[in-house]
């Protein structure tokens, strides 16, 4: 049912230096120095020696710069180990107890013994504990980095619906989802991912309704990976996919809360990656590219009208050159006469063929797009006046090209626009549909559509066939595709994704006057 | 192949000089840059057949000549009265020719003459030419026959084929080409040509009015008025009868129509006066008809009604008897004209112009 990938592991791959099972000593001093010779010469790590008041009590706490909230750190733990009464306890190891219950207002306490897990602890923002005659460490909870404000996310704005947007901090990320969601049923399974990085990510899901076997499927994937580390969350979505090679993708990504918590409920799966605001849904079907979340949010005849205006666009952007290539090299006579005498008055002294002129523009096209995408703001006039100009006035001129392939890349250009998400696999059906048509008219776009089409449908994204509700006459799988039916007519969950449980509401039946 | 790389041709024309093919083909010839401007030419080419005239074109012309877009396609007389399937197989073998083109008979003496001359109301001859086809249902003085139904026509037994006629006229002191009339073949020769009543009337017959008027002159009190009746729609039903050895034909004919003209003082809306105009008019229509298939029965002997596909689609069996002597037959049908005119309305005013002091 699954397609796995075929890549295996490189033979003799090194791992870090590090003896994953080196343990405390029992002296004070010796658990400084040991854990001093990792950062040899870092002014990041602190290293802190209190002593007790009212006792020979010392202890050495140990953290990092920048990563602690250290107003947690004095208050809560300097302050009380200086200044509470500690009575010199006969076992050692009553008197990490008794610093764990009854001295140090911390909300959360752990304790550690393997140096892996407190070099570990240190680096994700925890503070330790070391105390002498002990040979384990207190992990205290008090992470306190900056981490960006909750902003709308640049590519997926809407009018009217919550504007919120995921973090980099995995905390906060979880958090959001956890308030949209209020069951028990929420799951979230936490991992490290990477051998140097040890990044954090989590597997978040709804178990009623969640496929058993997708989860089984994607942990077994989750455990192959085996890089040094993981910057974003494309890194996972290219490592898990199932068809790695295709441009479209089985994985989908997005940045906001009440997306993730939306398809969350419709039993998909969602991965929340450490570092990144750009969370990971999966299964994710070819219908996907055309919704967004602002249809749900508005009336539904816009929405629906949008949604049309989207999947036209697709085929437009695909498809306007191949289309005017192959009629006007090879069927002139479908062309109205007009027109033809328009086109052929435009075209007089044109050094170029039709398909050498479409290739020329949009690579001009994508050149400009591509450049006023990294260019900061004041320099972005300049790119488009010099593509108006350049390309509108100039060159058709100087007859180097003719102003209807112009117009027809600029269409080309901004249908494209209507769904960013499409934009690499758009670029490349234009580029083999245009080369198709050049060489065989009309018959090499149809082949070429087949063709399209027939990989497509072969996709499955995590079992699920891609083109989930495309060639179904049912109405009730065609009510989220290219239009948006009314909540009072979405009864039932997209069956294939939420196999255990489809019923989404009772049938809920308006009067309408 | 390059769009740019082709010369749009409008329109043909075939001549006879002696014993080769002249073919001139009008060219649609586009200035480009900002302002474009439309402008045609001819190009002249002599052939031993019409597919060898059309291919020594390339003598003379940069281009390849494009056939996809041309509309009309002008018989010159020499060469419709010597028959016309030579010239028309190339036509209709091409693969570039549309089968929608129209054919016109040029009643001058070359066809070439007509494309000479300057369009009134568009920048290419030959496209005013077809607009000017299409816009003839609103006349009927000239019906408009594409090449599919010209050659069905030619290969029918029961209906011998019809082409409409272009001339030139003179209009303020300069020739222009007007379309008016038919051409009456029989077989694939043309023999002979209606004018534009007739043809209206032919039209009647063959229910292919969609528009047009009756007129009527009456004299009255020392006055004349002119009534003029718009047709909107008409049904022609024709049906045989056999009766006594003798084939006779029934037309009957339903006709929609708008008073559009009434230059004089009698109301004709008003029950008396109305029913005395339906009256006149039909009779007016069915001695127009009778004299129309008496004329083309005398004189050219040549079935344009179609009057043998009708027997073959109502009687077969007769139909299958007849049919070797269809020609002679033709001459001594008998004809039973009942026409119906239903007065409609009378557009804006009921009366006419008052006429005070």
């Amino acid at each position: 049912m699954f397609e796995k990938n075929q890549y295996g592991k490189i033979a003799g791959k090194e791992t870090e230096k590090v003896n994953k099972k080196q343990r405390l000593k029992k002296s004070l001093n010796e658990n400084i120095d040991t854990i001093k010779a990792f950062f040899p010469n870092d002014d990041t790590v602190v290293f802190r020696e209190i002593e007790n008041s009212h006792s020979s009590f010392h202890a050495c706490l140990i953290y990092i710069d920048g990563m602690v909230n250290v107003d947690i750190l004095s208050e809560n733990i300097i302050h009380p180990i200086m200044n509470s009464n500690l009575k010199a306890q006969g076992n050692d190891r009553d008197m990490l107890d008794m610093l764990k219950n009854k001295v140090i207002y911390a909300n959360h306490i752990k304790k550690l013994g393997i140096v892996d897990e407190i070099l570990l602890a240190l680096m994700n923002g925890d503070a330790i504990i070391l105390i002498e005659n002990s040979d384990e460490a207190l992990q205290i909870y008090c992470k306190g980095w900056q981490t960006r404000d909750l902003t709308e996310p640049n590519m997926e704005k809407v009018l009217r619906g919550p504007k919120e947007g995921f973090t980099e901090s995995i905390m906060v990320n979880l958090s959001l989802i956890r308030r949209r969601l209020k069951t028990p049923d929420l799951k979230f399974k936490f991992r490290e991912v990477g051998v140097r990085a040890k990044t954090s990510i989590c597997i978040c899901y709804i178990e009623s309704l969640a496929s058993d076997e997708i989860l089984q499927e994607l942990e077994s994937r989750l455990d192959r990976i085996d890089m040094d580390g993981i910057m974003g969350s494309s890194y996972i979505e290219e490592l898990i996919s199932d068809c790695p090679l295709s441009p479209y993708k089985t994985i989908g990504n997005t940045e906001r809360p009440d997306v993730v918590a939306a398809k969350l409920l419709e039993g998909r799966f969602a991965i929340v990656v450490d570092g990144t605001p750009s969370t990971l849904t999966l299964p994710y079907v070819y219908m996907e590219y055309f919704q967004v979340a602002e249809d749900y949010y508005d009336n539904y005849f816009y929405s629906s009208i949008n949604r049309i205006l989207r999947c036209l666009g697709e085929f437009f952007t695909t498809s306007i050159p191949a289309i005017y290539v192959a009629l006007i090299t090879y069927h002139q006579e479908m062309i109205p006469t007009p027109l033809l005498l328009s086109i052929i008055a435009a075209r007089q002294n044109v050094p170029f063929p039709t398909v050498v002129e479409a290739l020329i523009l949009l690579f001009t096209f994508e050149v400009i797009r591509e450049a006023s995408l990294r260019m900061p703001t004041p320099m972005g006039q300049s790119v488009s006046i010099v593509g108006a100009l350049i390309l509108g006035q100039a060159a058709i001129e100087a007859r180097l090209f003719s102003a209807p392939m112009v117009i027809i890349v600029a269409a080309t250009g901004i249908t494209g626009l209507l769904i960013l998400k499409l934009k690499g696999a758009s670029i490349i059906v234009r580029l083999a549909l245009l080369l198709l048509s050049a060489f065989m008219g009309l018959y090499g776009y149809v082949f070429g559509i087949m063709g399209a089409f027939i990989y497509l449908f072969s996709m499955r994204s995590f079992g699920v066939p891609y083109m989930l509700e495309y060639g179904s006459i049912n109405p009730t799988d065609l009510k989220d595709t290219v239009i948006r039916a009314p909540w009072w007519y979405m009864n039932l969950r997209p069956k294939q994704i939420a196999a255990k449980n489809v019923i989404r509401q009772k049938v809920y039946k308006v009067k309408v006057k | 192949m390059e769009i740019e790389k082709l010369a749009v041709v409008s329109g043909l024309a075939f001549d006879k000089n002696g014993d080769k093919y002249v073919v001139t083909s009008e060219i649609v010839d586009v200035k480009g840059g900002r302002d474009s401007k439309t402008s045609t030419k001819l190009i002249t080419s002599e052939g031993t057949s019409i597919f060898d005239a059309t291919r020594k074109n390339i003598k003379v012309a940069g281009k390849k000549l494009y056939i996809g877009h041309a509309e009309i396609i002008i018989f010159s007389k020499e060469v419709a009265e010597e028959g016309i399937v030579p010239v028309l197989d190339w036509v209709s073998r091409d693969s570039e020719t549309r089968y929608t083109l129209s054919f016109l008979v040029s009643k001058e003496k070359t066809a070439k003459e007509i494309l000479k001359q300057q369009p009134m109301t568009s920048d290419v001859l030959c496209f005013e030419l077809s607009d000017m086809l299409k816009a003839e249902k609103n006349l009927s003085y000239a019906s408009n026959v594409e090449q599919w139904q010209f050659i069905n026509d030619l290969a029918d037994m029961g209906v011998s084929a019809a082409l409409p006629t272009v001339d030139l006229t003179t209009d303020d002191n300069k020739l222009t080409p007007e379309i008016t009339g038919t051409g009456v073949f029989k077989k694939d020769k043309l023999i002979g040509f209606l004018n534009g009543e007739e043809t209206k009337t032919m039209m009647f017959i063959k229910d292919k009015i969609k528009g047009g008027l009756l007129l009527k002159k009456e004299y009255k009190d020392s006055s004349t008025t002119n009534i003029s009746l718009e047709i909107f729609s008409n049904k022609t039903n024709l049906k045989p009868r056999l009766s006594n050895g003798k084939i006779t034909m029934d037309i009957y004919t339903n006709t929609d129509v708008d008073i559009g003209e009434n230059g004089g003082k009698v109301n004709y809306i008003e029950e008396p006066a109305r029913t005395k105009l339906k009256k006149d008019f039909e009779e007016m229509l069915e001695n127009n008809i009778k004299s129309l298939v008496k004329k083309v029965q005398e004189q050219y002997d040549s079935d344009i009604f179609g009057f043998g596909k009708t027997i073959k689609l109502n009687m077969p069996r007769l139909w299958k008897q007849v049919e070797p002597k269809w020609e002679q037959l033709f001459k001594n049908i008998d004809v039973e004209v009942h026409s119906t005119i239903n007065i409609k309305d009378s557009a804006l005013q009921a009366k006419s112009i008052k006429v005070g002091d």
